[in-house]
């Protein structure tokens, strides 16, 4: 009937499972379970098309055996080198988008709450153009998106400790640190030197453009621990959700689950930040999408939200590239684009409630 | 096994310099209803949550069994104490369920398996508070008084020997009122739980109590059996309201009439 029990009865308890007395524990259950199976296989799909378009067709066994090694060394190139890690790098990056999202929307209990919003993702921007500024290599500028991201995390929790733990409190402060990074970034681009401002434009725009095995290698290292983190702070989440006294009396350590939320959160939004620049709306949109369909706060939501962050990104990148072939689009500006009329329809049907 | 003992020594709480419970010693009654009562703005409620540990004292302490409930993992204190705050957060799409289901977080943790024990609880709170035909509808959707007794099941689900719930009353019209009530004298009778309530109707607090609290300005005025501490003098000194007290016809626990300076002096009284 939750969440949690999804996974737990997955592996055991079979006669408790069907021991329950009447009906209500299996609808919500084997809802989350096929939406998740369904979101896995659209996501694969989408993977396999992803590597077979490009400017070069190549059909979809090919591309099987490609990856594997397998075929004519010019295929085999373009797709592990080329296509696969932009293809994975987009999953990864998505992945993390929607799984900071949720953290952070539960976090606030707030549904329109992301970490583009609190100033996470433009204090990990601000860094990123000052690097290029000093013109550090470009491996150089995860690590320093990721730091930029540490920052603002680190300068929310310290004022906000300051203040009280309330939510709508942490928006407020959020709101402005990104006011101030993005000022930030402006006038840091307004003195970058001419050569090196298209990389920091292109970098803004959110791009899975060559992305190669490092990024992959990096993202899937920060997801190994991050998103293990963000399921074990999930039945924690599910009680806070209910109200801060509430979960205290439920024997959740509230204020320590509260920094590790915001921090995880942070952590996960570097991740993508780090890999592929700001992109907009999708750690704001997946999670939405994910309880809409899935329901409140389970494991299940949380899967559900990682899937469609990661569909999302790689169909961003997809259409971003084939949309006006041979001109591409950066999959920030997709995801921004499609972004908007969803906020827009969020905000009609809120309004309307 | 005995019952745990909930207690508060020389408690004193405070918001920022504004001190709101002074020095307070109280007992719990184990296995009986004690009700605190009082005007508004008294530390009623402060008391409560501090007895929940949701507010950590100045001075003094809350003992669990002897322990300081600050001291003790809080996981473990859940699985003793339960508490039912005041106004609490419904998340969209939540139904009665997985509410209930939350409850059982002290005994699972972060990846414990959904056991028989934690379904057959899950089942028992459900049918204790009426909400077993309930389960699958969205708490946003219920009634005051069905949305209450939904909270109350998600308290019981945590199984815990103690219950401080804080205006679990408010709101609600008087035929929910007398049910919540009635419930948690049965939950009390039929299951010894230990409750602590937060009430605001004095004649309720009376009638459903065996142990009453009065406080005023964040000291306790008297405390004791409702029968022998509710008399004029005490309303007087707590509300600062003129009246005398008449036995309850069904109960014989202490019924308060106001006496109405106004009403004396009313045109069509007075006449």
């Amino acid at each position: 009937m939750t969440a949690e029990q999804t996974t737990a009865n997955a592996t055991a308890n079979t006669p408790d499972t069907t021991a329950v007395p009447g009906q209500r524990a299996r609808t919500p259950r084997v809802r989350g379970r096929l939406v998740v199976t369904f979101l896995a296989a659209l996501t694969g799909c989408g993977a396999l098309l992803a590597l077979a378009m490009g400017s070069s067709e190549i059909a979809l066994p090919e591309i099987i055996a490609a990856t594997a090694g397998q075929g004519d060394s010019g295929t085999v190139f373009i797709v592990q080198q080329l296509r696969l890690p932009r293809v994975l790098a987009a999953l990864a990056v998505g992945a993390a988008l929607g799984a900071s999202g949720l953290l952070l929307q539960g976090l606030l209990r707030n549904p329109m709450a992301s970490p583009d919003v609190i100033g996470v993702t433009s204090g990990a921007s601000l860094a990123t153009v000052v690097a290029i500024g000093a013109a550090v290599p470009p491996l150089g500028l995860p690590v320093a998106a990721a730091c930029g991201a540490g920052i603002a995390t680190t300068l929310l929790q310290v004022i906000n400790s300051r203040t009280s733990a309330a939510g709508s409190r942490l928006v407020l402060i959020g709101i402005g640190l990104h006011a101030a990074a993005s000022a930030g970034v402006a006038l840091t681009m307004a003195r970058l030197p001419i050569g090196r401002l298209g990389a920091a434009e292109v970098w803004l725009a959110g791009s899975l453009h060559a992305r190669n095995w490092v990024h992959v290698t990096a993202a899937t290292i920060g997801l190994a621990v991050a998103l293990p983190a963000a399921f074990w702070l999930l039945r924690r989440l599910a009680v806070l959700e209910l109200g801060d006294d509430l979960a205290i009396g439920a024997g959740v350590p509230v204020r320590r689950t509260r920094a590790g939320l915001l921090a995880f959160s942070a952590v996960l939004a570097g991740i993508a930040v780090a890999v592929a620049g700001p992109i907009a709306f999708v750690a704001l949109g997946a999670p939405h999408i994910a309880r809409r369909i899935v329901g409140p706060t389970r494991a299940a939501t949380l899967t559900a939200a990682v899937l469609i962050g990661a569909f999302l990104v790689l169909a961003a990148d997809v259409i971003g590239q084939r949309l006006f072939a041979p001109t591409a689009l950066a999959a920030g500006v997709v995801t921004a684009a499609l972004g908007a009329p969803y906020l827009l329809w969020l905000l009609h049907r809120m309004g309307r409630r | 096994m005995t019952p745990p003992q909930l207690r508060a020594e020389n408690l004193t709480v405070a918001y920022g310099d504004r001190p709101v419970l002074d020095s307070i010693d109280i007992e719990i009654p184990s296995q009986a209803i004690t009700a605190i009562v009082g005007p508004n703005g008294c530390g009623k409620s402060t008391l409560l949550r501090a007895m929940g540990r949701v507010l950590t004292p100045r001075a003094g302490a809350v003992l669990l069994d002897a322990e300081p409930v600050h001291r003790l993992s809080t996981r473990a204190v859940a699985r003793t104490l339960g508490l039912l705050p005041q106004s609490n957060v419904v998340p969209e799409q939540l139904t009665v369920a997985d509410l209930v289901v939350r409850g059982r977080y002290p005994h699972r943790g972060a990846f414990g398996r959904w056991s028989t024990t934690d379904q057959r609880a899950v089942d028992e709170a459900l049918a204790a508070t009426g909400t077993t035909e309930l389960a699958d509808r969205l708490v946003d959707e219920l009634s005051g008084g069905q949305r209450q007794r939904a909270w109350i099941a998600m308290v019981l689900a945590q199984q815990t020997p103690i219950l401080l719930l804080d205006e679990p009353t408010t709101y609600l019209d008087l035929a929910h009122r007398i049910e919540i009530l009635r419930l948690l004298r049965t939950l009390n009778t039929h299951h010894g739980v230990t409750v602590v309530m937060v009430l605001h109707d004095l004649d309720e607090a009376s009638r459903y109590a065996d142990h009453l609290i009065a406080l005023r300005d964040g000291a306790i005025t008297a405390q004791g059996d409702p029968r022998e501490i509710v008399t004029p003098t005490l309303v007087e000194t707590v509300f600062g309201v003129t009246c005398t007290t008449i036995p309850d016809p069904i109960t014989g626990t202490p019924l308060i009439i106001p006496l109405d300076a106004a009403h004396d002096t009313h045109p069509a009284s007075a006449g």
